[in-house]
Formats: C-alpha cells, structure tokens, sequence
C-alpha cells in the first residue's frame, strides 16, 4: 500500500515537473511555444485555468450545502473538499500567470484598474474568493467551527460571484455570438456543481476505500453525492440541449457557426464522445442502471464526468475562436480557424492537476481530515443553547 | 480639439498591397504581423462575376470593446478619438484580441496586442497615416473631422458611406464610400 502511494507521489511529481518545464519554455519563448495565433489567441490553458478554478467552486459549493442549505450530511467532506479547492484553485492561478504574455504587470490591475472589465472584477472577485476559502480551510483545520461555519457561509457567496462573472467574462464578448450573453455564467455555475460533485465522487471512494469516516451518523455520504452528481448533470444535459437547438436556430452568424464547429466540425469527436458521452451519457447510465447507486458506480460516473468535463471546457473556449468573424459581409476567410495545443501547453496544464493533486495527497496523509461527529454535535448543542437563551 | 477619421473608397483600391507594406515599414512589422489587411470579396455568377477589396484595419471606434474590456487600462482612448495600447501596463491577456469584432489585433514578440495607432507619432506633424500616403490611387482620406475645411469633411459632405458591421455598436471611426 505504502509502496503504490509513492509510486503515485513519484508519477504525479514526474508530471509536475515537465509541466513546469513547459512553463519555463512559454516563460521564455512567449507565443512562439503555443498553439495559439492571432484568429484563436485563447487556448487551453484559459479552458485549463477555467477547469481549475470551476472545480475549486464546484468543491465549494458542495461543502456549502451543509453551511448554507442545510444539509448536515455533507458537513462529512467540508474538510476534504475547501483543501482541494484551495490546491485547484492555486494550480488554476500557476497555469494562468504562464498564459499571460506579461504577468509582471499584473500589478497594473491595482493601480490602473478598469472598473468596465469583467476581468479586472475576476481578479478582485477570485482574490477575495481566495482569502476567504483560506481563512475557511485555516479554521477547519484548527477546529474552530464558528469561524469555519461564517467563513463556510462567506465563501459560498464569493465562490457564486467568482464563478458567475468568470462564465460572465465570456459572457460580455460582442464580437463572438457562441459566448455573448447571461447563458455562459449560468452555463458555468451549473457546470460547478457537476464538477464538484464528481470530484467528490471519486475522492470519497478511495476514503472510504481505506478505512477514513465517510459517513454522517452512520449513513454513507456515496449515496448523497450520487444523487447530487446526477442532478447536476440531469440540469447541465438540459442546458446542452437548449444551447444547441438555440445555436443552430436561425442560423445567427457567429453563433451558429460555433455550433455546427461543435457538431460536425472540428470539434465534433470532443463534443460527441467527450462532452455529451462522457460527462452526460455514460454518468447517467451507471448511476441509474438497475441494482443502485454503489460507491463503485458513482466512482467510475464522477471519473467519466471529469474526463467530459476536461473537453467540455476546451470546447467552450475554443468554439468561441475557431469561427471566422465575418467582418466583411460576404467574404469567407475560411471555414474554421485552426488550433492546436503545443506539448508546452499541454504539459503545463497536466503538470498543474498533478501539482493539485500531489499537494492534496500529501495533506491528505498528513493531516487528519476525517469529519469527527462529537465535535460537530457539540457546536450544534453550544448553538442551539445560544439560540434558546436568545 | 481635433477628432481623426478615415474614409476608405474601397473602389478604388487595386488591391496592390502597398498599404500593408508601408504599415509594415513604418512600424518595423516583420513580414507576418500586419496592422491592416484586404479582404477581398467575389460575387456574381460565371461570366457576370466581380471581386471587390475592402481594406481593414483598426476602427478606433468610440466604444471601443478592446477598451472596455482592458482590466489595466493599457488600452486607452485619446480625447482626438485615436485607440492606442500602453505596453508598460499590458497584461498580455489577449482579452481585448478576443473582444475585437474586427480581428484586427496582433501579438508581437513582446507579447503586446498591437494594431493600428493611425500613425499618432507622425500625423501630430501634420503628416498622414503610412497607409493613406502611399496609397497611388488615393483610397484612404485621413483627417480631423471637426474641421469642416477638412479634405475628410468635404468627402463626408459629399458621398454616402457606410461602417462595418455597425450592429455591434461600436461606433467605428472608419467610414467606408457606398457605390
């Protein structure tokens, strides 16, 4: 057991460090040690940054429904799921400082903020969002559970604002009709909540696995992420649904290009096989095939929802570019613009989900983040004796 | 104060490429980055066919997306109506290469989202825009169009024009000649 966890540690460190050779190789070499051109300047480090930074909400969220909606069965991965997301998100803002051209400027965004860009409020909204999910793992580490609870409250509203003006980031692009409009930040927050629940489903498999409290009050939490996983892919399938048939109808230039690049084009194997196979289908199958949800189906339906999910996000980001602007009514540059990450890219995003993934594992084996019922069965006393002296 | 435009009589250009290269020159482009480009277009149906060039470059427009969706201000708009980028506060974000609806920014090695600067450093000496002076069949006016004794207003004053794609509604500082 020992000996296959380093194995992992050694696996996982191997893929770190060739990520950070190809952030060394853009560092140095700028745009040239990219896939990405002038017609497609976003590529998959923005839908790698977008991947991270949503699994960090989508954790959040799920940790929240225990803080916010009241659902006290899931207080069971708060600990586990805010440790990962502070880990993903950090991996998230490695990957992105490489993609920016000039990320010693970033000081500009303090000095020279423009309050008309949704990417100086990401900036501001992920920075708050960062310190409180801090603050919120800081407390539930020292066991302090009123500061982690407000902190818990706290996060969950910054996580929402974070991830809504990301999808909103999009959102406001006049020039490309596949993101323009409120749907990218809906689109995102539902995406989240899938995210973070598949995520889950898989991490409380292998806790389950070897031993550690995977339960609230005797009752298995596999279930309950189960039921939460399928959903939010039951809303995101319905999104999908929409966003194609409002794409392909009325044939809006842009827009339905993007669409049919998705569908038949370029991008139609992500689509097909990734996106709707993958994180839609396969997922559903599994979790509703006759003999119920074990923890074994929703670990293999939250595996397959994050491999969809990774092309879910490339596809959103690139769908955007790949279609010609039609700037000159008539002209037809070409069909799609091409894009095609470089080993320097890739490597850089995989090298950062191995960074998460280590650190992770490492505070996993060091710190005990077993949920612990005494201790929480005592807040609850001390609140409820609060509230009746009230 | 002044406030620059261009009109561009698209049926005039012979689609010789001199404005590109002039451009190139001017601001030391290597041979791949461009500030403007021509796009040509046919139409008809054989043997009735016609192909049209229409020049394209940065629309300076007065709600300018690339400016408004700039988090550092590096893209900023002059009180005369001119785009520029200040590279000392670019992120190299390419957010504002995204925002553009005319594709007409290009990342140079320093990793800055360049375009046309309507030639700013040389037209405050009274000289014109590389693309607009070399042009042989004079396609490109240039000039401020608050002066009405401007050769740019007495254009305007005279023939129709349109702008391209002005349902983004960025209010773009191109004017083109109708036909």
């Amino acid at each position: 057991m020992k000996n296959t966890k380093l194995i992992i540690y050694a696996i996982l460190a191997v893929i770190a460090i060739i990520g950070a050779i190809g952030a060394v190789n853009i560092f140095i070499n700028g745009e040239h040690a990219m896939g990405t051109s002038d017609r497609v300047p976003w590529g998959i480090l923005i839908s790698g940054y977008v991947l991270l930074a949503v699994f960090c909400s989508g954790l959040c969220f799920m940790s929240s429904l225990s803080s916010v909606f009241g659902l006290k069965q899931f207080e069971v991965v708060t600990k586990r799921a805010i440790l990962f997301a502070v880990t993903t998100l950090m991996c998230g803002f490695y990957v992105l400082v490489f993609e920016l051209g000039n990320p010693f400027n970033l000081i500009y965004i303090a000095l020279s903020p423009n309050l008309h860009s949704l990417m100086f409020w990401m900036g501001l909204l992920y920075g708050i969002y960062t310190v409180i999910l801090i603050l919120e793992l800081f407390n539930i580490l020292r066991n302090s559970h009123k500061w982690a609870h407000m902190f818990g409250i706290a996060a969950f509203f910054a996580a929402v604002a974070a991830n809504s003006n990301l999808g909103a980031l999009f959102g406001g692009i006049i020039a490309r009709p596949f993101w323009t409009g409120p749907f990218s930040a809906i689109y995102i927050l539902a995406t989240a909540f899938m995210s973070g629940a598949a995520i889950l489903a898989i991490m409380f498999y292998f806790v389950e696995k070897q031993g550690k409290v995977a339960s609230y009050k005797g009752k298995p939490i596999m279930p309950a992420i189960g039921r939460t996983l399928s959903i939010a892919i039951f809303a995101v399938a319905v999104m999908t649904v929409w966003r194609v048939v409002s794409g392909m109808y009325g044939g809006m230039p842009g827009n339905y290009d993007a669409m049919m690049g998705l569908l038949t084009g370029p991008l139609a194997l992500n689509f097909w096989i990734f996106e709707i196979g993958l994180a839609i289908v396969l997922p559903l199958i599994i979790l509703y095939l006759p003999g119920g949800m074990s923890s074994q189906r929703i670990m293999m339906a939250g595996s397959s929802t994050v491999v969809g999910i990774f092309m879910m996000r490339f596809d959103f980001v690139v769908a955007g570019q790949i279609a010609p602007l039609n700037v000159v009514p008539g002209v037809t540059e070409t069909l799609y613009h091409s894009y095609n990450p470089s080993w320097s890219e890739w490597s850089l995003l995989f090298g950062g989900i191995a960074l998460a993934i280590l650190v992770y594992m490492i505070a996993e084996d060091k710190l005990d983040l077993d949920y612990k019922e005494e201790a929480n069965h005592e807040k609850e006393s001390i609140s409820a004796k609060a509230s009746v002296e009230a | 104060m002044a406030h620059y435009a261009m009109l561009i009589d698209a049926a005039r250009c012979t689609g010789c490429g001199a404005c590109r290269i002039a451009c190139q020159m001017q601001h030391q482009l290597p041979p791949d980055k461009y500030f403007n480009r021509l796009e040509f277009r046919e139409s008809g149906t054989y043997p009735n066919v016609k192909m049209e060039i229409i020049p394209v470059q940065c629309m300076h427009c007065d709600n300018a997306p690339c400016q408004q969706v700039c988090p550092t201000k590096a893209t900023y708009k002059r009180s005369d109506g001119i785009v520029l980028v200040d590279p000392n506060k670019c992120i190299g974000c390419k957010y504002c290469m995204t925002a553009c609806p005319y594709d007409v920014r290009t990342l140079n090695d320093d990793n800055i989202p360049e375009k046309c600067s309507f030639c700013v450093d040389y037209i405050v000496n009274g000289e014109e825009p590389a693309c607009a002076s070399t042009c042989m069949c004079g396609v490109r006016t240039f000039g401020d169009v608050d002066d009405p004794n401007s050769e740019i207003s007495k254009k305007l004053a005279k023939v129709s024009v349109y702008q391209l794609i002005p349902e983004k509604g960025t209010r773009p500082r191109i004017y083109y000649v109708k036909k």
